[in-house]
């Protein structure tokens, strides 16, 4: 066995001569832990004790299910999903307009057109000039 | 089997008297407790502190005794021991850490420390008990089971299940912090 540095022996002295006591245990302890040898498993609170799941979150065991929802279905099903909106919305012909929605919407466009390219006449119903709305104040 | 026929084999080896229990002689084994539950008990003080010590080493002893046929003849009855005392110190310190209170463990740890007449010894003990909860688990395990227990480096790495070169590292860092602690407090070693 190696030598211990001279420090390291007096560290390891110091340590030994003052480590905290050990408080005694109780004095049925051995006859406690003897009689949980000879009671039977599953009735002794003490095996029970050795026999609980080990602690720790390694360690824990839960009941499992008699059913498992199959939650791995779920990602494929999204993905199919979008996969078939995408496909529908490529294939499928966007809905042809009838004349009628074609006229409507002919006559649309022109007033907007223009309402924007030539005075509106029949905006002014709705905005008098502000001298008139003056002269109604007064 | 009486006090007086189990001190009779007192001298026996301990790999005999697993041979024994191993028939069901059960008075082999508190033969076996009688000889190693001081040391178990003392490994188990120095990880986990006093609050749940009896639970602790009864349940070393009772892994054991149910773990017995699986123990191989050719390891050392001792090692296989501190090493189901260091799975059983491990639990417990990682349920201390899912909640229960370490202030209840320390102030445990605390209590004994008022029964001498030293007060420098007093002192002190406090200093090195103060000093290997500064350390981690991995630190505070080498210099327990090696520096103040007193096993051997082959058998500490038996027992954490590391290699050689790893227990003497870590002792060298547990010593360092250790001695750099105390010195902090104003005590040279």
């Amino acid at each position: 066995m190696t030598q211990l540095p001279e420090n390291d022996q007096r560290l390891t002295a110091f340590l030994r001569q003052h480590r905290p006591d050990v408080p005694p245990g109780a004095p049925d302890l051995e006859d406690r832990i003897m009689a949980a040898l000879e009671a039977p498993p599953h009735r002794s609170g003490t095996v029970a004790l050795l026999e609980r799941p080990p602690k720790g979150p390694r360690s824990v065991q839960r009941p499992r299910p008699l059913t498992r929802p199959a939650w791995w279905l779920v990602p494929p099903a999204i993905a199919a999903s979008l996969l078939v909106a995408l496909i529908t919305y490529r294939t499928t012909p966007p809905p042809q307009p009838n004349s009628e929605d074609l006229t409507q919407l002919e006559a649309f466009l022109e007033k907007n057109w223009n309402g924007a390219v030539y005075d509106d006449t029949s905006t002014m119903e709705f905005f008098p000039p502000e001298d008139s709305q003056n002269n109604s104040d007064s | 089997m009486d006090d007086q026929s189990a001190g009779q084999s007192d001298n026996r080896p301990d790999n005999y008297l697993v041979q024994l229990c191993l028939k069901g002689d059960r008075q082999s084994f508190r033969q076996l407790y009688r000889r190693h539950q001081q040391r178990v008990r003392s490994i188990l003080y120095q990880l986990c502190g006093s609050s749940t010590l009896d639970d602790l080493v009864q349940e070393v002893f009772l892994r054991a005794w149910k773990g017995l046929p699986q123990f191989r003849q050719s390891a050392k009855f001792a090692t296989w021991l501190y090493r189901i005392t260091w799975n059983v110190a491990s639990d417990q310190r990682q349920s201390f850490a899912q909640g229960r209170s370490r202030l209840q463990m320390i102030t445990n740890m605390a209590s004994v420390q008022h029964e001498g007449p030293d007060l420098m010894h007093l002192h002190y003990q406090d200093l090195v008990q103060r000093g290997l909860t500064h350390l981690s688990l991995e630190h505070r395990s080498v210099l327990v089971l090696h520096d103040l227990e007193e096993v051997p480096q082959k058998e500490v790495a038996e027992v954490l299940g590391i290699p050689v070169g790893t227990v003497k590292s870590r002792l060298f860092h547990a010593r360092a912090a250790m001695r750099q602690f105390l010195e902090k407090e104003g005590v040279q070693p």
